[in-house]
Order: C-alpha cells, then sequence, then structure tokens
C-alpha cells in the first residue's frame, strides 16, 4: 500500500521536506501590525469578548431546540 | 425499577448521566461504568501539554459526584454486550472487567433495560508504527500524555536556551485521524510559550497534517462573512500561520515514526521523511474493543458495530458519492437500528460518512480527516438520549421524541492559540450547522451569518471561561443543568 521513502543519505545535502509550505508561500494576507495589536489591545478585546459571548450564546440556544 | 447503563464518563456519558438522575426519580437505577476513576475536561489538555496547568485542574474525581446524585459509580471497562441477554435471562448486559484497584481483574455482568455506549474513541497509536508515548512522540489527548508532552517540551526549551536549533512537528499521525482543532491549537500554544521564552528564533515549527487545505479542521472548512466579503476558514488559518511563522506539510499520512524520524507520504504521491526534536503527533481513533453476542452466544459484533469499532446508529450507512451526500444521513436519537434500548453517543456512535471530502493517494493510501465530534456536540447527544430513555422509562412517550442531529446543531468551538491573561489568544468559531446542508443553505452548506470566526484575546478568556464553566457543571454543583451543554 505505501510507497517507498525517498531517503537521502547522510552526506548528500536535501532540499526541503516534500510538501512542506514555508510561511512566505501562503496565499493569505499578513495582518497589519494594527490588526495584531488590536488583539490584545484590552479594551477592544473587552467589547469583543461581549460580542464573542452573544453569538456563542445565540448559537447555543438554537442548537438546544 | 428500570436501571440504565452509562459506558463512559466523558463529556457524553457524564452528560447523559447526570441529567438522567435529574429526570428519574430514585427507584429506578443510573450505572456509571469507566476505567478512569477521574472526569478530564479534556479541552484543557492543551495548557497542561505546555506546562500552563497541571493535570490536577483539569480533572476531578468522579466517585464523590457520583455519590453526591445518587448514581452507582463502577470503576471499569466494558468488554462485551449481550444485547438479548442469554438462555438465563431475556434482559440485556454487559461484560466489565473492574480496573479499580480494590476488585482490578474482577469481572461482573450489569443487567440492563437500557445502555448508553458513551465510551469515545480508542486512541489508535498502534496505526502507525512508532507513534504515540510507547513510541517516539508524544501526545494531549489525555491529562497523562500532555503532562509527559510538557516534560519533554521543557526539555527542548532548555536546549534552545542553549543555543542549539529544534525542529517541532506538531500535528496528527494518521491519514485518517481527527481532531486537527486540538493539533492546531497545541501548534500554536506551543508557539506562544517558545517566544514567551525568548527562543523562537531557534525553533522551527511544522504543522503536519492530513487535510488538504489549512482551516478545514475536518468540517470541509468554514465560510463566513467579513468586511463586505464571504471568506474562508484556509484564508483566515493560513493568515495565523504566515504571521506566527509556522511551516506545514498538507495532504500528509505518516506512515511510520522512528526515533527522531518520521515518514510520510501525501496525497499526491510523494514521499519523504522529516527529522524532529520533538513530536506531538495524534493517533486516529477507533471504537473501543468491545464485542457483541446474541442469546444463543454467536458473535454479532459486526451488526452492532460498524468496522470502525463505532456503535452503528440511526444514520444511513449506505455509501454513497460526496454529492449525494445529505443532511438526514446524520443519525439523530442515536439509538440502535437492532435494539431499542442501546445508544450510542459522543465519539462512539459510527458517523454515517466523513464531513470533508475523503481523498486517496495514487497508492491508495486515505489521507483525509474523519468527522470530528466535538464537546457541545457530545453533550447535546448526551442530553438527547438521556431525555429519551427517562421519557421512555416514565411512559411519556415509547420512541426516542428529542433529537440532536449534527446537520440540525451549531458547535461554538474555541481554538486557543496561546495561553496568559493580557497575551493570550484563541480564535472563536461559530458553525451552524456542524454538517452542511447544502439544501437549506445552498451555496456554502452553513448559515452565513451563523457561522463566524475571528482571533484575538477575547477567545483566551472565553476558553478560559468554558474551562471553568463546564468543570463546575461536571461536578453536578448548585444550577449545573442551567448550564449548556
Ligand atoms: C487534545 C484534545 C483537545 C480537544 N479540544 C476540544 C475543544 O477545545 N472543544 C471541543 O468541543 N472539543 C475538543 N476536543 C474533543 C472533545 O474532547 C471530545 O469531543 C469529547 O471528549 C467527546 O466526548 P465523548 O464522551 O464521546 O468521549 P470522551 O470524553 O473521550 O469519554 C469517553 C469515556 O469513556 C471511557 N471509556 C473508555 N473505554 C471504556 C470502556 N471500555 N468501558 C467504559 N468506559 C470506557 C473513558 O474513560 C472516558 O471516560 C478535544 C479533544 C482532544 C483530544
Amino acid at each position: 500500500m505505501t510507497t517507498t521513502p525517498s531517503q537521502p543519505g547522510p552526506d548528500v545535502p536535501r532540499g526541503p521536506a516534500a510538501g512542506l509550505t514555508d510561511p512566505s508561500a501562503y496565499e493569505a494576507p499578513m495582518p497589519t501590525e494594527r490588526t495584531v495589536k488590536q488583539r490584545t489591545n484590552l479594551p477592544i478585546q473587552a467589547y469583543r469578548f461581549a460580542a464573542v459571548s452573544l453569538k456563542m450564546t445565540r448559537m447555543i440556544l438554537r442548537s438546544h431546540g | 425499577m428500570a436501571r440504565v447503563v452509562v459506558l463512559g464518563a466523558g463529556i457524553s456519558g457524564h452528560t447523559a448521566a447526570l441529567h438522567l438522575r435529574r429526570l428519574l426519580d430514585k427507584q429506578h437505577e443510573v450505572v456509571v461504568v469507566s476505567p478512569n476513576s477521574q472526569w478530564n475536561w479534556i479541552p484543557s489538555n492543551i495548557w497542561v501539554g505546555v506546562g500552563r496547568m497541571k493535570p490536577s485542574q483539569v480533572t476531578f474525581p468522579l466517585k464523590p459526584v457520583y455519590d453526591k446524585h445518587g448514581v452507582d459509580f463502577r470503576q471499569a471497562k466494558a468488554v462485551a454486550l449481550h444485547p438479548e441477554g442469554d438462555e438465563r435471562t431475556s434482559k440485556g448486559y454487559v461484560d466489565v472487567v473492574y480496573t479499580d484497584p480494590a476488585r482490578a481483574g474482577e469481572t461482573q455482568s450489569i443487567e440492563y433495560d437500557y445502555v448508553v455506549n458513551a465510551t469515545g474513541p480508542k486512541l489508535n497509536f498502534a496505526a502507525t508504527p512508532g507513534l504515540g508515548p510507547d513510541g517516539h512522540t508524544v501526545s494531549v489527548c489525555t491529562y497523562g500524555h500532555a503532562d509527559e508532552a510538557a516534560k519533554q517540551l521543557a526539555g527542548v526549551i532548555a536546549k534552545l536556551k542553549a543555543g542549539q536549533r529544534q525542529t517541532l512537528v506538531i500535528g496528527v499521525g494518521h491519514g485518517t485521524c481527527t481532531c486537527e482543532g486540538a493539533a492546531f491549537e497545541y501548534t500554536f500554544n506551543v508557539e506562544h510559550e517558545l517566544r514567551e521564552a525568548g527562543v523562537r528564533d531557534l525553533a522551527e515549527i511544522i504543522y503536519l497534517t492530513n487535510e488538504y487545505e489549512l482551516g478545514d479542521f475536518g468540517v470541509g472548512g468554514l465560510n463566513f462573512k467579513q468586511n463586505g466579503f464571504v471568506t474562508t476558514s484556509k484564508l483566515w488559518t493560513e493568515s495565523l500561520f504566515k504571521e506566527r511563522g509556522v511551516k506545514s506539510i498538507l495532504r500528509a499520512h505518516v506512515q511510520k515514526v522512528e526515533e527522531g524520524r518520521l515518514f510520510y507520504e501525501t496525497l499526491d504521491g510523494s514521499a519523504d521523511t522529516l527529522d524532529f526534536d520533538f513530536a506531538m503527533l495524534l493517533p486516529p481513533f477507533r471504537g473501543q474493543d468491545l464485542q457483541a453476542f446474541a442469546k444463543d452466544g454467536s458473535d454479532i459484533t459486526a451488526t452492532v458495530f460498524a468496522p470502525s469499532g463505532f456503535l452503528k446508529v440511526d444514520a444511513d450507512y449506505t455509501a454513497k458519492p460526496v454529492d449525494e451526500w445529505k443532511a438526514g444521513d446524520w443519525p439523530s436519537t442515536y439509538v440502535s437500528p437492532s435494539y431499542p434500548n442501546v445508544f450510542g453517543v459522543g465519539i462512539a456512535f459510527a458517523p454515517p460518512h466523513p464531513i470533508s471530502t475523503p481523498r486517496k493517494a495514487p497508492n491508495g493510501t486515505v489521507i483525509s480527516p474523519a468527522p470530528p465530534r466535538t464537546g457541545m456536540p457530545s453533550g447535546l447527544m448526551g442530553r438527547a438520549v438521556a431525555m429519551n430513555i427517562a421519557d421512555m422509562i416514565t411512559g411519556k412517550s415509547n420512541t426516542p421524541q428529542h433529537h440532536a442531529s449534527m446537520a440540525e446543531m451549531g458547535a461554538a468551538c474555541v481554538a486557543s492559540a496561546g495561553a496568559g491573561f493580557t497575551k493570550g489568544s484563541a480564535a472563536s468559531m461559530t458553525m451552524y450547522p456542524v454538517v452542511p446542508d447544502y439544501d437549506r443553505f445552498p451555496g456554502y452548506g452553513r448559515s452565513l451569518t451563523e457561522t463566524t470566526g475571528e482571533i484575538g484575546l477575547a477567545g483566551h478568556w472565553m476558553k478560559h471561561l468554558l474551562h471553568v464553566m463546564f468543570i463546575y457543571k461536571a461536578k453536578g454543583k448548585l444550577g449545573w443543568s442551567m448550564i449548556p451543554e
């Protein structure tokens, strides 16, 4: 069922492992410094906590029928 | 008088047992059979695995809780079901072997009127040679495993502090694993700890997964509205990987693990090795090794259980192509099609098919996530089954009337991305429904207003709050039943 792994000898310099994606290669956008800072900004996060709690409560109530 | 036997005291079984006790008066018996004396809030094992919590903070002994509520706890593991009884009795019964140190090895047959199989997953490390704590990798699936992972991680941090480069591989150890969300959480918690320790630059972190894309999480990915666009969990997850400098290997099946080296193949047919200093790879899950026997003693395991070892329930198990999958394939009452007094909840029930698209490598190796059954759905199933059994015992109905289909319920998931009251973060996600329903929600299969995601410190607070709330609830303290599943 399984293929034999291609294994370079100890002295052979090898390239990156098969399928390894470097962070620079991700297509997704990098968050701006402001966005990253906002993620730990206490007043903003206190507000987000309330918003997330509301969303989750709505979901939970809906799922509890 | 009726006796209900619940096998397993995890999220689904413990929920079912407490609700059964609440709903049934004391003339009826509720028996819980579970091999571990402790209850474990498994989601917080992630924090045990990075040394932020001790095992004692994520566990508590079950017996005092059950004593207080009038539940008969037997510290034992179920080994066989006899749903038709035998020549002695026409009542179904379950064979158990005690793990309680005072009675270790003793066997017993416990008769039941109703039985709930909530035995969760068997951690199938054996599927990948060299995988797991008895091999060459660590795990966070149990609090004991997580504690060991934390010790090894501390060793890695010490080496990094001494200036030695280290490669950490975190992910799943087989092509058919589930629970990618937990692997994702552990990846970012480890990354966070390395940054906090000031050694991140010497560490290479690689997330190795069977997912086709980042953000799949075994649910085929999510779509949600953000800033006037419909975005994907792929983009969102990738962005986090990019920001935190985490490499990834997608679509991978680990073939075997040796000391410091793992062998893997990918969906496109290539194969390679990866050297590591630390590897936390989750095992694939299967059902516990329960057997089933008919009245005449013949083996009916294959009738009662699916080949995966999970209990067959009211799902549509007909094999069908992905484009014919329907929300209605998923079970809603979790009753066995063969025995109306046998139920399977939580991870222990056999799902009809995956949620993510199944895929195979050219040589036939399956490399795609199995469907996750997370905490909230597991609790909801436990509660629905408890209500149905109570209704049938008290004569309110003859058949199950309460439903808890994963295609009709949502899930709230908070994936920790680092602990700390002011520096922590987590990805808070809601999805509705868990199993996409393209008839109700054409295009994306899920509600775009009820499916949401965001990253931030608020998520960490939420995760911590859930930790406190669910342990309180599981202890059956005042008002426990008011806290939702
Ligand atoms: C590391 C990790 C992190 C996770 N994080 C999250 C998260 O953040 N959010 C979330 O929603 N979900 C999370 N999950 C998933 C969640 O833990 C599961 O959905 C949940 O535990 C399933 O509940 P269960 O009752 O089916 O199984 P379990 O909770 O595993 O319980 C199974 C019970 O059966 C017992 N048992 C085993 N064998 C037998 C036997 N033969 N006889 C009797 N009893 C037996 C076990 O001892 C245990 O008590 C995580 C999972 C892992 C591994």
